[in-house]
Order: structure tokens, then C-alpha cells, then sequence
């Protein structure tokens, strides 16, 4: 936050305001006490002028008038002080803290469903102003919350309702059918054993993403060596299936990346698995890493299809799919890049990508090591 | 009543063009924005039932285009795109109804059978022809309570003559619309229907209300 400069401050105001104001019934205090006693002197030779009193009398006398007359006038500054300090530090009081006022105001119209509002204060680059500002943050970032929690449920929605409805037509066609067929039943149960398995698989990707977003104070100290060792050994076979050579290159030794080991393997299996699905017939997939300042970057290097610039920045984007038909053939729910995104940044790193169409694609994903 | 059914969610378009399919329609599938509007082009569609996430073309330029050729084809979209600015839309662009995913069947049949019903001459739910009164709702038609018995087949050809009740049909016409594409008929099998649909009225006890028209077709 930018410093304000100190004679803007409500702080400085007040201190002006009550420093002036104090000096000023001092005077008049002091003033008005002297007064009184010069009027005790102007007045004492008419009072003793034909006195036959002794001097010392007389100056006993005038030393009671005296005293008199301080006491009387102390006593009457002190009541004015009371009324003029009451009445007037009232009003100052409440001079300055309007503004506090206005603000409360101005907040209390905000609701929570309505959290578009800002309270937008518009005056001296003063304590109040920064109090109005940083609640006028605050409420950003709450609806940015908001606004990302709803197009998450959104997008989930909107993928499930199509495997919702395949099963749901597919069993309401059959019970149009009068003597339906066992072979009729048998489809029926393939069709909604499929859906069933399409919905899983995205309510557990759901999940993960969901879990990746929430705040993780269980990051432990992982090797990068065993554990890139552990994930691509556990692609091996899916690999050799697809006719793929996948290999790990060469990884830096001793290596700890700070972090949580599950949803970083869910990470880096989510780009060797894409570099599987959408890579050609006895095609490779190569993984590496390597040090680059304080990151790691591990790499997942295919020779498939590749991605249309175009499309490069959305990729990691939920629910985005470069071409839908194929992705869906392929079992892709548009997700695996969003939450490969989310953990990257979750784990103040990120992801990019580089690729030409027909050639092949490298993702990097760069993670700060220990 | 000949329908196409794009969806490139195939078991969804399967089932529900089997579905249809029992309700007399004749229908065909296609699964990308490309070769729907290849079909469109080919074939004389009565309603499309129009997803709107396609491969290769997208639903609402499907919708579009359909529009500027100036095509006046039922369009039902069905869609898992919820918002209301979607529905706002695909109307828009000239979409006759909107139903979301997931659906009820039966309400997907309601409401393609209203678009029909809006395009077609008879804006009623049950047609009536003379004493014959043909029900859409249970595929048969009634001569003064007396049941015809149509097949599924002889039905959908009764119903599109109802819906165009004083106008002559060609048996190409008939093929185009009752069959689907690949039925492969020829006209001879509406000859077949035609006669079989003539005998089964006169046994309820009516009258032969189909005239041939010789050379052109037939007329209600």
C-alpha cells in the first residue's frame, strides 16, 4: 500500500486541531487571570486611601483580596472550560469521524448477494480512504470467489447432463417397447454402465480439482528423480498398448521439490496421459527435466497431433477441447489440463506449452524446488 | 413425418432415433455440423432435432444456415447448454422449441409433435378426415369408434396425408417423407401400403376416403 504523505492524515488533523485549540484557552485563561488581578490593583489605593490602618494590616488585606480574586476567577475559566471543552470537543469529535459514518453506510448496503458494490469513498488520501479501499479489495476478492465457484458448479453441471442423458432416454425408449429383448436389456446395461463409468471419472476429476484449490499445509520434500521414476514406470504398459515408446531422461540428482505428492503426480500423469491419447502409432514420449533458476521443469515432449495456435492458450482452460468429438472418443472430459494448471500455480509454479500441429507438443511444467 | 437427428453423442442419438422410430417417424442420424447439413441438403426433412456442441460445424451455424437457405424445417435444439442466453439464442436464430438434456422422452415427442403440428395444415392434436379420426398419440386411426389397425408403417402414411388433406401427393413425395434413408424402398411398396390401407378401412366399416390420382398420386 502507497504511504500517505502525513499532513493528510486524520492523525495530523486532530493533532493540529487539538494543539490550537488548547493554546488558545490557555490564553484566554491566562489572560483573563491577569486582567482580574491588574483589576485588584487599580481598585486597591481607592479601598486604603483613608485608612488609618497600620501598613501591615493593610498589606495582609490586600494580600486577601488578592487570593480572593484568583480563586473566584479560576473557579469561573474552570466551569467555562468544561462547557467550551464539552460542547466543542463534541463537535469535533463528530466533525471528524463523519466520514466513518459514511462509510458503514455505504458498506451496510452491500449484501452478500449483492456483492457487485463498492463503496468507492471519494476524499482525502486519509485513513478513511485507505480503510474504504481495503475493504473495497476485499469484497473483489469475494466475488471473485464467488464468480469462480459458480462457473466450477456451472461447468460441472453442464457436463453431467449428457451422460444423464443417455442413460435416461436409453431407458425410457426401452420401456416404450412392450416385450423388450434380452438382447434390448443387454444394450441398455452396456449403455449405462458407460455413463455411469463417464460420470465417475468426472465427479473423482471434480474432486481432485476441487482439492487442489483449497489451501495445502501438508507439502513434504519430494525427490524429483523417483518420483518422475514412479510415474512414468507406471505408464509403461499403457504405453506399450498404444504402440509408444515412452522414456525419462536424464533428472538432476538430489533434487527436492516442496509440494504435495498426490496432487503433483495427478499433475504430471495427466500430461504423460495426453501425450498417450493423442499421440500417432508407434510414436514417443519423452520426459525430462532439468534446473532453471529456482525451478524445476519437468518436460513431457509427444509426437502427436499437435494443437493449433489458436487454441494454445485456452487449452488449460476447463472444459475446453481443441476438437470435441475426438477428445470424447478418446475419453477426455476437458479437464486433465485445467487442473494440471491450477496445481502448478497451486504450488507457485505453472505450465506452458509449445507445440506445431502434426509435429508434436512439449509441456513444461515448472515447480520451485527447495 | 421424416425427421434428422443431429447428435454426436451416439448412444443418445441411437436411442432416441429408435425411439422415434416406433412412433412412426422416419428417421436419420448423423453425428457431426458437416454432414447434417450434406443430408439436409439431400433429403426433405419434416424436423431436425439439433444438438448444439458439433463436431466440425457448430449447432447454431447448423440453425443459421438452415434459416438463410430459407428453409422453413421444424428445428427443435437439444441441448445441455442450460443458460438462458443460450435458449434466447438458438430461438433466435431460428429454432422452432428448445429442450434442455437431460430430458423426458416423452416430452421430447410432445414437443416435436406441436412443431409438426404448427407447420402442418391441421393444428390439432387428432386429425380428422370425414368419419376417420387418425390419433397421433397412439399411432391408430377410428371409424365411428371402430379401431383400423394400422401398422406403424401405414400409419405414418394416413397422417401425412391428413396433414396435407386436399393436395395431391406423389408416392416419391410419400417416400421421402415416410421412409428413411436407408429404408431403400421403391415406390411399389407405397402401392403395397396404400392398398393394404384401403382394405383395413373398408373392413372398420368406412369408406375409401384415398383417391388416386392417375399419374400424380394420391389425395385426401
Amino acid at each position: 500500500m502507497k504511504q500517505t504523505a502525513f499532513y493528510n492524515t486524520i492523525g495530523f488533523k486532530l493533532t493540529i486541531w487539538y494543539t490550537v485549540l488548547l493554546v488558545l484557552f490557555g490564553v484566554l485563561i491566562i489572560a483573563s487571570i491577569n486582567l482580574a488581578m491588574w483589576q485588584v490593583r487599580v481598585d486597591l489605593p481607592r479601598r486604603f486611601i483613608d485608612s488609618n490602618q497600620p501598613p501591615l494590616e493593610v498589606a495582609r488585606l490586600a494580600a486577601d483580596r488578592y487570593v480572593q480574586q484568583l480563586r473566584r476567577y479560576s473557579l469561573l475559566n474552570l466551569g467555562g472550560l468544561v462547557i467550551v471543552g464539552g460542547v466543542g470537543g463534541y463537535f469535533l469529535s463528530r466533525q471528524m469521524l463523519k466520514p466513518v459514518d459514511r462509510v458503514t453506510m455505504l458498506a451496510r448496503n452491500i449484501s452478500t448477494s449483492n456483492l457487485k458494490g463498492r463503496i468507492a469513498y471519494q476524499g482525502p488520501d486519509d485513513e478513511m480512504k485507505r480503510l474504504a479501499d481495503t475493504f473495497d479489495e476485499m469484497l473483489g476478492r469475494l466475488e471473485d470467489a464467488f464468480e469462480c465457484q459458480n462457473q466450477f458448479i456451472q461447468d460441472a453441471s453442464h457436463e453431467l447432463r449428457t451422460p444423464i442423458a443417455i442413460a435416461r432416454t436409453n431407458i425410457e425408449v426401452l420401456e416404450m417397447e412392450e416385450k423388450p429383448t434380452i438382447k434390448e436389456y443387454k444394450n441398455l446395461v452396456e449403455v449405462l454402465k458407460l455413463s455411469i463409468e463417464r460420470m465417475s471419472k468426472l465427479s473423482e476429476k471434480l474432486l481432485v480439482l476441487s482439492k487442489a484449490e483449497r489451501e495445502s499445509d501438508e507439502y513434504s520434500d519430494i525427490d524429483a528423480a523417483s518420483f518422475l521414476g514412479e510415474v512414468v514406470t507406471e505408464f509403461g504398459t499403457l504405453a506399450n498398448n498404444n504402440d509408444l515408446s515412452l522414456r525419462l531422461l536424464e533428472v538432476p540428482k538430489g533434487v527436492n521439490i516442496k509440494g504435495d505428492a498426490f496432487s503433483l503426480k495427478q499433475a504430471v500423469s495427466n500430461l504423460i496421459d495426453n501425450a498417450i491419447r493423442y499421440n500417432r502409432a508407434g510414436g514417443e514420449i519423452c520426459v525430462s527435466a532439468e534446473l532453471a533458476g529456482p525451478h524445476l521443469v519437468i518436460r513431457v515432449a509427444d509426437t502427436g497431433i499437435g494443437i493449433p495456435e489458436k487454441d494454445q492458450q485456452r487449452i488449460f482452460e476447463r472444459f475446453y477441447r481443441v476438437d470435441k468429438s475426438r477428445s470424447r472418443l478418446q475419453g477426455g472430459s476437458g479437464l486433465g489440463l485445467a487442473m494440471v494448471k491450477k496445481i502448478a500455480e497451486h504450488h507457485g509454479g505453472r505450465v506452458s506449452v509449445e507445440s506445431s500441429p502434426g509435429e508434436g507438443s512439449v509441456f513444461s511444467l515448472f515447480l520451485p524446488v527447495r | 413425418m421424416r425427421i434428422l437427428i443431429v447428435e454426436d453423442e451416439k448412444d443418445l442419438a441411437r436411442a432416441v432415433a429408435k425411439g422415434l422410430g416406433k412412433q412412426g417417424y422416419a428417421v436419420d442420424v448423423c453425428f457431426d455440423g458437416e454432414e447434417s447439413l450434406f443430408m439436409l441438403d439431400v433429403n426433405q426433412y419434416d424436423l431436425v432435432i439439433l444438438d448444439l456442441n458439433l463436431p466440425k460445424v457448430d449447432g447454431m451455424d447448423v440453425c443459421r444456415r438452415i434459416r438463410l437457405a430459407n428453409d422453413s424445417t421444424g428445428i427443435l435444439m437439444l441441448t445441455a447448454r442450460s443458460g438462458a442466453d443460450d435458449r434466447v439464442k438458438g430461438l433466435e436464430e431460428g429454432a422452432d422449441d428448445y429442450l434442455v438434456k437431460p430430458f423426458y422422452f416423452p416430452e421430447l415427442l410432445a414437443r416435436l409433435r406441436a412443431i409438426l403440428r404448427r407447420k402442418g395444415e391441421q393444428r390439432y392434436a387428432i386429425l380428422r378426415s370425414g368419419d376417420l379420426v387418425v390419433d397421433p398419440n397412439n399411432l391408430n386411426g377410428y371409424f365411428k369408434d371402430v379401431a383400423v389397425g394400422f401398422t406403424v408403417k401405414e400409419f405414418a402414411i394416413v397422417e401425412y396425408l391428413m396433414r396435407n388433406a386436399g393436395r395431391i401427393v406423389s408416392q416419391e413425395e410419400l417416400l421421402e417423407h415416410v421412409w428413411s434413408e436407408d429404408a431403400n424402398s421403391l415406390t411399389q411398396a407405397v402401392k403395397v401400403h396404400i392398398k393394404n390401407i384401403r382394405k383395413k378401412l373398408l373392413d372398420a366399416g368406412g369408406e375409401n376416403i384415398i383417391t388416386t390420382v392417375k399419374g400424380k398420386g394420391y389425395m385426401l
